[in-house]
């Protein structure tokens, strides 16, 4: 059996189900996922209202195990990808490269494939990092789904500066993540519970940001346009492929319904 | 480890290099003290809600509805998800019961 044949794996359930495909075919590694789910108040309470203020989004925690032998990956490489990559899909998929024969060019496509959505969150704050001077190279460092999806609903609360707010969610959530990694691969064994089917949390954040902003009536429609052509895009292309063109899509019918969309109303705050 | 160590540290050098490369590009096309064009100003606004709508989609990609089981667990928990948010409104309340109610299915139900 190929060894490669985990290697285009992205979400959560598959790479679970292909981990295991994985460490049977190269029994010198394997990675268990294991997650825990922060909630930091951070610099207020939880909103009772709306807002998706005073929530952490999942937390997923890598670890390159070792299996056995004296080959293998131990946590403090979890903690290196953690504090440099720093991107959940990719460290995922990155524990595939692990292997003999990976070309390089490979590991550049593949990584770039699945992160190439960050170049959507860059443009909607491009704006709004550039006013944060040199700060904004760590801003743009760790510009994740979870801190993005946080500045697009949180609310700086009065008389704190918007950059120094902004800035302390991105590094709060660069340190939890690393954190938990670190945590993950010294307590793995320690936690009871079977924790299949957390990832779901990060479903779920979604779908409350969804929710909160289907709310407002002006969001409704470019939301819309986000969920079908995904799920054009998705049906055509299929799992590993769909992100690029839905990105070119969703691009396109924005411009075509540029009239529709009221554009003063419609905003990330 | 079935590579290099040195090997290892390249990987992992070139999947952090590249992941900051799809962070930076925006900025690097649009840089500080040049005016932001007004079509980009008009995507920042309108991407939000259109990416937050890819993101759902993103994450429930690996469903499948032709095999067992269906996509139910899925769907039953993001419905609960948004019914108990649009009652609520209180994020903790509707990520925790969604999750925890997806963990009972798939590691009980399904």
């Amino acid at each position: 059996m190929n060894k490669y044949d985990g290697f285009m794996i992205i979400t959560d359930r598959k790479v679970k189900s292909n981990t295991f495909t994985f460490r049977d075919n190269c029994d010198t590694m394997y990675f268990v996922i294991m997650d825990r789910y922060t909630y930091s108040s951070g610099d207020r309470a939880p909103p009772s209202g709306g807002g998706c203020g005073g929530s952490n989004p999942p937390r997923c925690v890598f670890i390159l195990k070792r299996n056995g032998g004296e080959k293998g990956y131990g946590f403090p490489w979890a903690i290196l990808m953690s504090l440099f990559v720093y991107a959940g899909s990719a460290q995922y998929l990155a524990i595939n490269f692990f292997v003999p024969g990976f070309s390089f060019l490979q590991v550049i496509f593949l990584t770039f494939m699945v992160n190439v959505r960050h170049v959507f969150y860059g443009l909607s704050l491009v704006e709004r990092f550039n006013q944060m001077g040199k700060k904004r190279w760590y801003m743009i460092f760790t510009l994740t789904d979870e801190t993005y999806s946080l500045f697009c609903t949180s609310n700086v609360p009065e008389g704190v500066s918007k950059s120094k707010f902004m800035f302390a969610i991105s590094a709060l959530n660069h340190l939890y993540w690393v954190l938990g990694s670190a945590i993950g691969g010294i307590a793995k064994n320690l936690i009871p519970i079977n924790s299949e089917g957390i990832e779901f949390a990060m479903t779920a954040l979604f779908v409350v940001i969804f929710v909160e902003q289907w709310m407002e009536k002006k969001n409704r429609i470019p939301e819309i346009i986000g969920v079908l052509c995904s799920v054009v895009c998705l049906l055509i292309f299929g799992g590993d492929k769909f992100v690029l063109p839905t990105m070119l899509a969703i691009v396109s019918f924005l411009f075509v319904g540029k009239k529709k969309i009221d554009e003063e109303d419609v905003s990330c705050r | 480890m079935p590579i290099s160590i040195g090997r290892s540290l390249a990987i992992i050098f070139i999947v952090a290099a590249t992941t900051l490369a799809t962070r930076v590009i925006p900025f690097l096309v649009f840089p500080k003290g040049k005016e932001v064009p007004k079509t980009i100003q008009y995507l920042g606004k309108v991407l939000t809600p259109a990416v937050i709508g890819m993101l759902v989609v993103y994450c429930l990609k690996g469903m499948s509805f032709t095999q067992a089981p269906f996509g139910i667990p899925e769907v039953v928990a993001v419905a609960a998800v948004a019914l108990l948010h649009i009652w609520k409104r209180n994020n903790l309340l509707s990520i925790g019961v969604g999750t925890v109610l997806y963990m009972l299915l798939i590691q009980f139900v399904f």
